[in-house]
């Protein structure tokens, strides 16, 4: 059913000693879901580097591992923060039938005009959004226009994303998704430097608990 | 300069720096973000300094994040003191910045400027930095 595919093999290898693997060129990686216990796999590197690349977070993966195919989607890929090679991965077996909660991403289409003339700055929220849907209904990306955004000041809220019958968003309504924001906001940052410099050698910070303090002095 | 408007207690012990950030290694904000790759303690004057670098490049252009808070009081023992008679006076406000940790990030200028900016910014910095770039954290594309 997948369009993706990932060869792994059964892994016994956890804890601490996963390094080997990781010297060895595998990623290990965790297949886990509501109806199938827990299953420990590890992923040649580079096949998996191209397949998440492909795939995301959002289109279904199959992965056969010991001669058993799981039907996944990617849950959560951890990395080297300096690095940001691959260090593990988390695969969410589904159930086919039942509703699903999955992060789908946000891809801004078109130009807003207010900031092709320079006249703002355009701010982006999340870069995807928390749905509830059917494993049916999974999509590669949700399209957002920005080309509505014709004046400074203008945003659009997740309450303004609309989508087919049977998919709930789940973040909050009022959350920003994108905004064209005044560019003054260096010219501000100058200013509070200057008041701040001024008044910057004095100043000390509140103790929250001075008065117990000087009270233990007095003793 | 950054520094808390309140703290609990008015002096800290130094602490230690082992490993590497675990959050705030990736960038959340903007497009570009500046990455520090050695641990050290960032005084709330090189964050100016750096802050100001990149403002001055980019004029009114574009917004910068600061993603790190100076909030561990450094203290220092007056010169020519002898020792004892308790912990010198808060000297400077540092934020502890461990291999990995986002420290800047810009969004709305070019690429090209983006970069420039956070280069200079980057020699205000007492460590080794690296200029990334946002990615999706599932599929590690590039994104913006």
């Amino acid at each position: 059913m997948a369009e993706f595919t990932i060869d792994a093999q059964p892994r016994t290898v956890t804890g601490k000693k996963v390094g080997v693997l990781r010297r060895e060129g595998f990623v290990p990686a965790t297949v886990y879901g509501p109806k199938s216990d827990p299953v420990n796999v590890q992923i040649p590197y580079r096949p998996l580097e191209l397949a998440l690349l492909k795939a995301g977070g959002s289109n279904l993966i199959d992965i056969t591992s010991g001669g058993k195919k799981h039907t996944v989607l990617v849950r959560e890929v951890q990395r080297n923060p300096i690095t940001r090679k691959i260090t593990h991965v988390d695969f969410f077996e589904l159930d086919l039938t039942a509703r699903l909660r999955t992060d789908v991403p946000l891809q801004l289409v078109g130009e807003s005009p207010a900031v092709e003339a320079r006249l703002g700055v355009l701010i982006t929220g999340p870069t995807s959004l928390h749905v509830e849907l059917l494993p049916s209904q999974l999509m590669d990306h949700i399209a957002v226009d920005i080309s509505v955004l014709t004046e400074v000041g203008q945003s659009i809220h997740v309450a303004d994303i609309k989508l087919e019958a049977g998919i709930v968003i789940l973040n909050d309504p009022e959350e920003l998704i994108a905004r064209v924001s005044q560019t003054a906001a260096a010219r501000a940052d100058e200013e509070e430097l200057a008041e701040g410099e001024e008044g910057a050698g004095s100043a000390e910070p509140e103790v929250v608990r001075r008065h117990k303090d000087e009270d233990e002095d007095e003793d | 300069m950054l520094m808390p408007k309140r703290v609990k207690y008015r002096k800290q012990f130094r602490g230690r720096r082992k490993g590497t950030e675990l959050r705030g290694a990736a960038v959340q904000f903007g497009e570009y973000g500046l990455q520090a790759l050695e641990p050290i303690w960032l005084s709330s004057r090189q964050i100016e300094a750096a802050r100001r670098a990149m403002v001055r490049y980019i004029k009114r252009r574009g917004k910068i994040w600061i993603r790190v808070f100076p909030d561990k009081p450094v203290s220092k023992k007056a010169a020519e003191t002898r020792m004892g008679s308790g912990k010198g006076s808060v000297e400077y406000w540092a934020a502890v910045i461990k291999p990995g940790r986002v420290l800047f990030e810009m969004g709305g200028v070019d690429e090209q400027d983006a970069l420039e900016a956070l280069r200079l910014a980057a020699f205000k910095l007492p460590c080794k930095c690296k200029i990334i770039r946002r990615i999706d954290p599932i599929s590690g594309q590039e994104v913006g």
